[in-house]
């Protein structure tokens, strides 16, 4: 490594005009490789790289840097069609992740968008599978920054990204959020495996993941689709129990619609319909459903209360569950069958160790829900108006 | 031995009467004193936690060699300002991952607090945050750098930073050229 300030004897021999006024300090190039790095890592991406030329002291730090932010911002001057740009801008991606050191990468942004507008023939109808690559190479450079001690990437947001990835690994990443407008390859089934993890948030897929080593999973947010052709009791078990060490679940259940209208179907035309309903053989057997006993918190989203038995499976699995959240909104589904339930067989909420009920209600169920509380036993509940859900804390 | 164990009794009890009070002095290169919140100290700094913690906080002053009056007064300064403005909510959550989440866009007050530096005082608030193992501050001092950086030209930042470009023409073109994809000379 150069020293930063020494004067260099072949830019005063190559006649190289000073830049510096003579005797001023250079106190930037005066910080350690550390510091400096951290500083220039919040440079988008394509000036950091440019930074190479300031001096010799600053040829390779770009290499090292434990952020990166590349955002297509930095593209959008000095291209002519919008084609050109997402040439430069792969050109660019490619050319720094494949040239950067095997170092630990804290962050890495990601922020362009091409047009939705392709023409079949065009060479960037692959651009997902850039993407993916970029993502690859994040998740690789956690797993050699675990070699060699240093922080790692921690977090994985992807939002509106196509998946065609199989597998996805990390032995440093907490967090994994992939949100609904994100969509998953549909002809092979995506393996997670990362046992540090302790963020899990899946939209609905048409196969469901296979999940490895969730070991230090607290919280999940998942849905379950079950009009998807994959879907099978079997399948929805494993990939529970693969989730059954959280603390925290939010769980929702997609495909409701589309059951009515095959069960429909099914009964009422005259045709060879094979009547074989996940659904219906969810609701007839609890096998799909594993015992989460380290559960505390569960959230059930809209569609999981149009199909109630899913509530009452769940409580029957749940027997550490100390709060319990449910949205009904867009589901005929009323506090009075909320709570119906709740009571069980036994008659009364006590069965349960939940001493906190959230129930996401319309301004009209609420004197309903008040009645239904008081006849369950519950004398004390605090209405929380501002966010139009009704929080009852059950008192034994 | 017998003076060794003696001095460990005195040290016990200094440690005690520092425990009990709610503030450090810590000593700059130049010798002045500044106090600053025990409590601020032991969560903005990793350094001075630990010196907290192992009892090697002086009441007379804790030197600290490394730094100057001027900095050492915008780090007590930065303390205090950080222990006034974090609601109670924030500091809790903050305080479980301080150093592992991810980073978070410098708030209006400390925005204010390193424009105000001048270039020498901003690099010596730099190097005092790293000596002390203080990451929110060297956050966002490194932060003010990138800034005084961003969307400049090679020979403006030179200039900004005193940088003295000591490579050849011959260099500076062949690092363009292996380098085209990031400034598109092709």
């Amino acid at each position: 490594m150069k020293r930063p300030c020494d004067p260099d004897p072949m830019a005063e021999a190559s006649g190289e005009a000073r830049v510096t006024p003579a005797g001023a300090e250079c106190r930037i190039n005066a910080l350690g490789n550390d510091v400096l790095l951290r500083a220039i890592s919040f440079l988008e991406a394509r000036q950091l790289v440019q930074t190479c030329v300031l001096s010799r002291r600053w040829r390779n730090l770009w290499r090292s840097v434990p952020r990166i932010n590349a955002t297509h911002h930095e593209f959008d001057v000095m291209v002519d069609s919008e084609e050109e740009r997402s040439v430069r801008i792969k050109k660019f991606t490619n050319a720094l992740l494949m040239l950067r050191n095997p170092v630990a990468l804290d962050a890495f942004r990601l922020s362009y968008f091409m047009t939705d507008y392709q023409e079949p023939a065009d060479p960037h109808a692959d651009r997902e599978e850039d993407a993916n690559l970029w993502i690859h190479h994040a998740l690789q450079s956690n797993a050699r920054n675990l070699q060699t001690g240093c922080a790692a990437l921690e977090s994985l947001l992807l939002s509106g990204c196509g998946i065609y990835d199989i597998e996805i690994s990390s032995e440093t990443l907490k967090v994994l959020a992939i949100d609904d407008s994100s969509y998953f390859t549909t002809d092979k089934q995506l393996s997670i495996s990362i046992p540090s993890l302790s963020y899990l948030g899946l939209p609905a897929s048409a196969r469901m993941p296979l999940l490895k080593n969730m070991g230090s999973l607290v919280t999940a947010s998942v849905s379950v689709s079950v009009d998807s052709e994959g879907a099978t009791i079997d399948g929805i078990y494993q990939f529970l129990r693969s989730l059954s060490v959280v603390t925290n679940l939010d769980f929702n259940f997609k495909g409701t619609m589309e059951i009515i209208f095959r069960v429909w179907h099914a009964l009422f035309m005259t045709s060879s319909y094979t009547l074989d309903l996940v659904q219906l053989k969810m609701e007839k057997n609890s096998q799909w459903c594993p015992k989460f006993n380290n559960l505390t918190a569960l959230t059930l989203g809209d569609c999981c209360l149009s199909a109630d038995y899913v509530l009452e499976i769940f409580l029957q699995n749940c027997p550490n569950l100390v709060k319990l959240t449910v949205k009904p909104k867009k589901c005929n589904y009323t506090s009075q069958t909320i709570i119906s339930k709740l009571k069980g067989k036994e008659g009364s909420l006590t069965s349960q160790n939940i001493e906190i009920l959230e129930i996401e209600c319309s301004e009209g169920d609420r004197n309903v829900l008040e009645k239904l509380l008081m006849e369950s036993g519950i004398t004390s509940w605090n209405v929380d108006t501002e966010v139009g859900s009704e929080h009852v804390h059950v008192e034994h | 031995m017998e003076v060794d164990k003696g001095k460990g009794e005195a040290e016990e009890t200094r440690k005690v009467a520092e425990a009990d009070r709610d503030t450090v002095t810590l000593k700059s290169s130049d010798g002045k004193l500044f106090e600053v919140s025990k409590e601020a100290a032991a969560r903005l700094s990793t350094v001075l936690a630990g010196m907290i913690a192992g009892g090697s906080i002086d009441d007379n002053g804790t030197d600290l060699k490394q730094i100057g009056s001027e900095a050492l007064e915008n780090v007590v300064d930065y303390c205090n300002k950080h222990a006034n403005s974090i609601p109670s909510a924030a500091l809790i959550s903050s305080s479980i991952s301080f150093n592992t989440a991810p980073f978070k866009e410098p708030e209006e007050w400390e925005r204010k607090f390193v424009d105000r530096l001048s270039h020498d005082a901003l690099f010596d608030l730099v190097e005092a945050a790293n000596f002390l193992g203080m990451e929110r501050l060297l956050d966002v001092t490194c932060h003010k750098i990138s800034e005084m950086m961003k969307g400049k030209s090679p020979d403006q930042i030179r200039e900004v930073f005193n940088i003295k470009n000591d490579y050849t023409k011959e260099e500076l073109e062949e690092i363009r050229q292996e380098l085209a994809w990031a400034f598109y000379d092709d």
